[in-house]
């Protein structure tokens, strides 16, 4: 039997590999998954965050778990077994009707940038302009945002954020700081680590 | 790796932008389980005893610049056991998945479930009847290891996922006549179709194990497969196991030994229904299982030993969380041939689950 499981095993693994590289187009098969009956399946769809699945025992009282959400529709606070400890429940806050640009990069920015004042925001142009902000203790130097998202497609090249800081001089006027892509850069990243976050946590 | 915002420029640091690495998603869940449970034991008279068992889970989890989600987590309560962390998950973009740590077994994980009864059933196994009873019998497994699955509709066939284990328990030496599972690696896969108004799922696996104890004559291994079929509220499962187990600790087991023991020929056949009926549901399950239990390190003799068990419950959903649960359980179990009497009876459970 062993020589026969190696053999399954190099097999198997061959095949696993070859298949991380295929990329084609795929059929929806949710609905069908949805009604299989594995362990792995069931467990999945409970929402059970039971783990621990080293043993037989871990592994048991898991499916006896997710057995039980399933039966009676999930826990006590809803579908999805649980409470987050960190609080805020980000479902159902994005809509993508009707706009012609990412919503998840939309609602990204404006999360990201909801501490600043709104100059002008318009979702059909996908244009985020925030008006000056300084913070309380560095009432010396003053910035604001232009934010463009560009198209609907979960993308670095579809979103730009330029920033702008005026520091205040001696004589009493702001002067412009020079253009800073390394903080537009990374103000960037924030953004669309925020926008796959939502999008994960929607889907 | 996540990019993470630090206190690099004025816009920045005046910003207030510095703590936008937030934490990692976390959330806790759990249930108990409550409930009375009453015992005919066939060498005893009947008593009953409260059951209470508690679970209290809390699980991490992040998502990567590439969608990558790292998961982790750990039971602060499980039920009798006390605290166990869950290793590490990868869940990737493609739908594929790798635990690592903590691994699972690749042939339980495809096992498509059979119905049987739920409830706490109260009719010890001992240490005399070493006859299997569960299809999932011998997929043991160790800490160190990792367990690949596929994403859906793996190699192109629409419904069929796979996975591939392996894990190795090296920090256990190798001696004369003392088990323990110094590894195991398997694979399982299931297939999950529609014929007609039904939605069948097959399931199939293998695993190969390896014991600690130098003269021992069999290793753990053993091949599952189960199918089940879904037509309406009517779910119907069978599944059959086979192979060889072994384990500690029987320590009045007249066959075996304490320190390494095997049962050969092990096989298990369950059969079940179930149907749901509003919040209503009705399970039933038999289970048949046999083998030939001895010491690990000489060939085994005697006859099969017997596992034979009958259960049956209504479960109703009180509301989102809340089971109240009614069940029965029957077990036979027999050692070469003969009843087991202190290990064989009636059980019947009423109680109830809370999950939150």
């Amino acid at each position: 039997m062993k020589n026969i499981f190696n053999i399954i095993i190099i097999l198997t693994s061959l095949i696993l590999i070859s298949s991380c590289a295929s990329n084609g187009e795929k059929k929806d098969t949710s609905e069908l998954y949805a009604k299989s009956q594995t362990r792995g399946a069931i467990i999945e769809r409970s929402g059970t965050t039971m783990g621990g699945d080293a043993t037989q025992a871990s592994r048991d009282l898991r499916i006896q778990d997710a057995e039980n959400r399933l039966r009676s529709g999930g826990g006590l606070f809803g579908k999805t077994g649980g409470i987050n400890l960190l609080g805020g429940n980000e479902k159902n806050q994005t809509t993508s009707i009707g706009m012609p640009i990412n919503p998840y990069l939309w609602k990204a920015s404006l999360e990201t940038i909801d501490f600043m004042p709104i100059a002008s925001a318009d979702p059909f142009a996908g244009m985020i302009i925030t008006d000056w902000y300084s913070q309380a203790d560095v009432i010396d130097e003053r910035c604001k945002l232009n934010i463009y998202i560009k198209g609907v497609e979960l993308k670095t090249s579809n979103l730009k954020v330029n920033s702008f800081c005026q520091k205040l001089s001696s004589s009493n006027n702001w002067v412009s700081n020079s253009i800073d892509t390394q903080t537009n850069t990374k103000l960037e990243n924030t953004i669309l680590n925020k926008a796959k976050k939502i999008k994960l946590t929607q889907n | 790796m996540k990019k993470e915002l630090l206190i690099a420029s004025a816009l920045v640091g005046s910003l207030g932008l510095a703590g936008v690495a937030e934490a990692a998603t976390a959330t806790m869940s759990g249930h108990q389980r409550v409930g009375v449970q009453g015992t005919d034991v066939d060498s005893a008279d009947a008593s009953n005893t409260s059951s209470q068992l508690s679970g209290f889970t809390v699980s991490i989890s992040e998502t990567t610049d590439s969608g990558i989600t790292i998961s982790t987590g750990f039971d602060l309560a499980e039920e009798n056991g006390g605290l166990d962390a869950s290793g590490l998950t990868l869940a990737f973009a493609s739908g594929a998945k790798l635990d690592l740590i903590e691994a699972g077994n690749a042939a339980t994980t495809h096992v498509a479930t059979v119905p049987s009864g739920s409830g706490e059933f109260l009719v010890t196994a001992g240490t005399v009847s070493n006859a299997p009873s569960a299809i999932t019998f011998a997929d043991a497994g160790d800490n160190v290891g990792f367990e690949f699955h596929t994403a859906a509709d793996a190699f192109g066939v629409e419904g069929l996922k796979a996975s591939i284990s392996f894990s190795t328990n090296g920090d256990a030496a190798n001696t004369t006549g003392n088990h323990t599972d110094a590894g195991m690696y398997s694979v399982g896969a299931s297939y999950v179709s529609t014929a007609g108004d039904s939605t069948v799922t097959i399931g199939a696996g293998m695993y190969q194990g390896s014991s600690t104890a130098t003269d021992s004559l069999d290793d753990t291994e053993a091949f599952v497969i189960s199918a089940s079929a879904v037509t309406g509220n009517l779910t119907i499962g069978l599944g059959y196991a086979n192979g060889t187990d072994m384990g500690t600790g029987s320590t009045t087991n007249v066959d075996g030994e304490a320190t390494a023991w095997t049962v050969t020929g092990a096989s298990v056949v369950t059969a079940g229904a179930k149907y749901v009926s509003g919040d209503m549901t009705l399970s039933v399950g038999v289970v048949d299982g046999s083998g030939n239990d001895g010491a690990a390190e000489a060939a085994v003799t005697g006859s099969d030993d017997s596992y034979n068990a009958t259960s049956a419950s209504v479960d109703y959903a009180v509301a989102s969380g809340v089971t109240a649960t009614v069940g029965y359980s029957a077990i036979q179990r027999g050692d070469d041939g003969a009843s087991v009497t202190a290990n064989s009876g009636s059980s019947w459970y009423i109680g109830a689950t809370v999950s939150f």
